[in-house]
């Protein structure tokens, strides 16, 4: 049975099935959906919870495990499987048919992932899955529903619904829900009684976002060396940057390297980067940054970024200012001496 | 600032505490032991902000000495060294020079007055218990402790402790292991905590070395703090509500049946060649006073059969089989009970006969 995100909460009060199924590209209106799901069970007595990360290497049998194993302090359990992909492969889709077919009555088996494609939507196991419980498909917010959707959540957490404010972190966050979420709640906590000083707010949100290490690590990877040290000066006086700049930076180097292997298989960089869930505003850039760096200089990269880190951390000796700007020159295709 | 020490001094205390140091840690700090030399006593201290562990020894040495080194590197420049090996420690602000026979190293140090220490325990109800006793409670209860369970309450080792009994739980949530042991204390009220699972290991260590004696636990709201003649460990509480175990051990005895331990003991540890890897499965069918054991995995199947006391009635039931082995490892008389599920419980509950002091629960498995 298929079940509208906006009828999840009614649907769950009349009927309650032993098994759920929640995707799609949006991770914050997965998660709401989710909390409903897992809010209603625990109201019925589903009193214990098992979570499982399920990526290529997934062993199936430990969900077998858990349902076989039953627990002394609570007759009824819910098992969480999220899928890091659609793509379970031959052994994952059999596995978990067999087990949406033979679920017990005391087990409420939830099952998250993020979009899933139309071949993905037609395979045997998500039909199984269909066939035996119930189905929830959460879509992106699209770009003229955004403020309107920031809006309702501002009231929703008890601010005034300003659409000015609405404009100015959807413009900030570029579409991000969860970014999106984390500003409206920053503004709770600013604001408590809810009136909102909209010109101070929007004054403080453009000073925010004028330099940020993302602009940074973008500008870098858009090759752009002289914007890269023109952030970098006015970022280097901050104590606290190297820390959050390592760190993004790990994290965008690593995912570069996950692209960079995907890409030796498939010849497809759009769909290789719509897996990684890179933001359609950064995909040329990223795109254009892997096809100029190679597989083994963005691993040259993340090794001397662990020399860096380890500095931070006080247990290597490198200058770490000097050599994180020396990284992200690296990264724009530029060395000290050549710029 | 020098000091000599011999390979002798250290390497005992440090083997004692060097199991809190994790190799990834998020202060570089906390992989350093903290070494200090006041009134001929050498003192190592670890922590990792979580459990703090002291090792001292009186040795002849008279200079007042304080300093930090990388743990695991002292240990690997040591370890191998004559035990009557002299070691020269050479302490500069951030650097130690260490000279042992023709061999030198250098390595980073921190300000010792940066190296974190668990508060000093105020408001602590004191349990004075015998070491082995402990001991023994710990081993016979700790294997069924959860490890990286989503409820932290279940990774660790919940005390009761009233004026007349100490009750040591641990459970995974699947089975439980109970141990009892009546003495008196000196408390107020009855007292509860939860030790972490990490704690419990070092514990467990710590007690192995010792000799018997006597020791002084010390249980605050938030921590646990244990002296034994040369070693101290403070561990921080588990914060949270362990499950009501009482109510999983069943009562209705109906279903008892009297069990030789050591054949059923060897007959599952036969049939465990067999058990399918991930589930661990292994199906028991009770019938005409024996037990048929049945267990079968992709490369085959076993079936053995042992006998019991006055109990002809027809039951099937299955277990995870290490679950039954280690309980039945840790029980220690010829004969046991083994309590069946009945109408009023769906767990089983293994136990020594004539002897409560430990009790273990085992939820069946649906295979």
């Amino acid at each position: 049975m298929r079940i509208k995100p906006e009828q999840l909460s009614n649907t769950l009060v009349n009927q309650f099935d032993s098994l759920y199924f929640v995707f799609g590209p949006e991770l914050l209106l997965v998660e709401q959906s989710l909390k409903y799901i897992r809010d209603t069970a625990k109201a019925q007595g589903f009193d214990e919870r098992v979570s499982f990360e399920i990526d290529g290497n997934f062993d199936w049998g430990e969900i077998t495990a858990e349902i076989s194993a039953a627990s002394l302090f609570s007759p009824k359990r819910i098992i969480e499987c999220r899928l890091k992909t659609g793509k379970i492969g031959i052994k994952g889709s059999k596995a978990l048919s067999k087990i949406a077919a033979n679920l017990p009555s005391d087990i409420l088996l939830i099952i998250s992932t993020g979009k899933l494609d139309f071949a993905q939507q037609k395979s045997k196991w998500f039909k199984t899955l269909e066939a035996n419980g119930s189905i929830v498909q959460v879509w992106e917010v699209q770009r003229d529903h955004l403020i309107g959707w920031i809006a309702n959540h501002m009231a929703g957490q008890g601010l005034e619904a300003n659409t000015k404010i609405a404009e100015a972190i959807a413009y900030t966050t570029e579409g991000n829900l969860l970014a999106s979420m984390q500003e409206i709640q920053k503004l709770k906590m600013a604001y408590p009684k809810g009136n909102i000083d909209t010109e101070n707010y929007v004054q403080q949100l453009n000073q925010q976002s004028q330099y940020t290490v993302y602009n940074l690590i973008d500008s870098a990877l858009a090759g752009n060396s002289n914007q890269v040290l023109k952030i970098y000066t006015t970022m280097v006086n901050d104590t606290a940057m190297p820390i959050i700049l390592s760190s993004a930076l790990y994290r965008e180097i690593n995912a570069m390297i996950d692209m960079s292997i995907e890409l030796q298989q498939v010849k497809q960089i759009s769909s290789v980067m719509n897996s990684h869930r890179v933001w359609k505003s950064r995909q040329t850039t990223i795109g254009n940054a892997l096809k100029r760096l190679p597989y083994q200089r963005l691993q040259k990269n993340l090794l001397s970024l662990g020399r860096i880190d380890r500095s931070i951390k006080g247990v290597d000796n490198l200058a770490v200012i000097d050599e994180l700007r020396t990284l992200l020159l690296n990264l724009a295709g530029k060395t000290l001496w050549t710029q | 600032m020098n000091t000599q020490l011999t390979v002798n001094e250290l390497l005992d205390p440090l083997h004692t505490i060097i199991g809190v140091v994790e190799n990834k840690q998020t202060l570089p700090i906390l992989s350093h032991v903290l070494i200090q030399l006041k009134n001929g006593e050498l003192t190592l201290t670890t922590t990792d902000m979580e459990i703090e562990l002291r090792s001292s020894k009186k040795i002849q040495a008279q200079e007042e000495v304080s300093f930090t080194i990388y743990a695991k590197d002292l240990i690997d420049i040591i370890r191998k060294l004559n035990a009557n090996t002299i070691i020269e420690f050479i302490i500069e602000e951030s650097k130690i020079y260490i000279k042992t026979n023709n061999n030198s190293f250098e390595l980073n140090t921190f300000n010792t007055a940066e190296f974190p220490s668990l508060p000093k325990i105020s408001n602590s109800e004191v349990i004075k218990i015998n070491r082995l006793t402990l001991k023994e409670l710990i081993k016979k209860t700790s294997f069924s402790m959860g490890s990286q369970d989503i409820r932290a309450y279940l990774n660790g080792l919940y005390f009761e402790v009233d004026k007349n009994n100490i009750i040591v739980v641990a459970t995974d949530g699947h089975r439980l292991s109970i141990g009892e042991i009546k003495q008196d204390n000196k408390l107020s009220d009855k007292k509860t905590v939860i030790l972490p699972r990490k704690a419990v290991i070092e514990l467990t260590k710590l007690l192995d070395k010792d000799e018997n004696t006597d020791i002084d636990i010390h249980l605050s709201e938030n921590y646990f703090h244990l002296k034994t003649q040369n070693t101290t460990i403070i561990s921080r509480l588990i914060d949270g509500n362990f499950p009501n175990y009482a109510q999983v051990i069943p009562s209705n005895y109906e279903n008892t049946v009297v069990v030789n331990r050591q054949d059923f003991l060897e007959s599952l540890q036969q049939a465990s060649i067999f058990v399918e890897e991930r589930t661990k499965g292994v199906k028991l069918a009770f019938k005409d006073n024996q037990i048929n054991i049945f267990s079968h995995s992709e490369r085959g199947q076993a079936k053995t059969k042992i006998e019991t006391n006055n109990f002809d009635k027809e039951v099937e039931i299955s277990f995870n089989i290490h679950y039954l082995i280690s309980i039945l490892e840790n029980l220690t008389t010829d004969d046991i009970n083994m309590i069946l599920p009945s109408s009023d419980s769906q767990s089983c509950l293994l136990s020594s006969i004539d002897d409560d002091t430990y009790q273990y629960v085992v939820m069946p498995m649906k295979i």
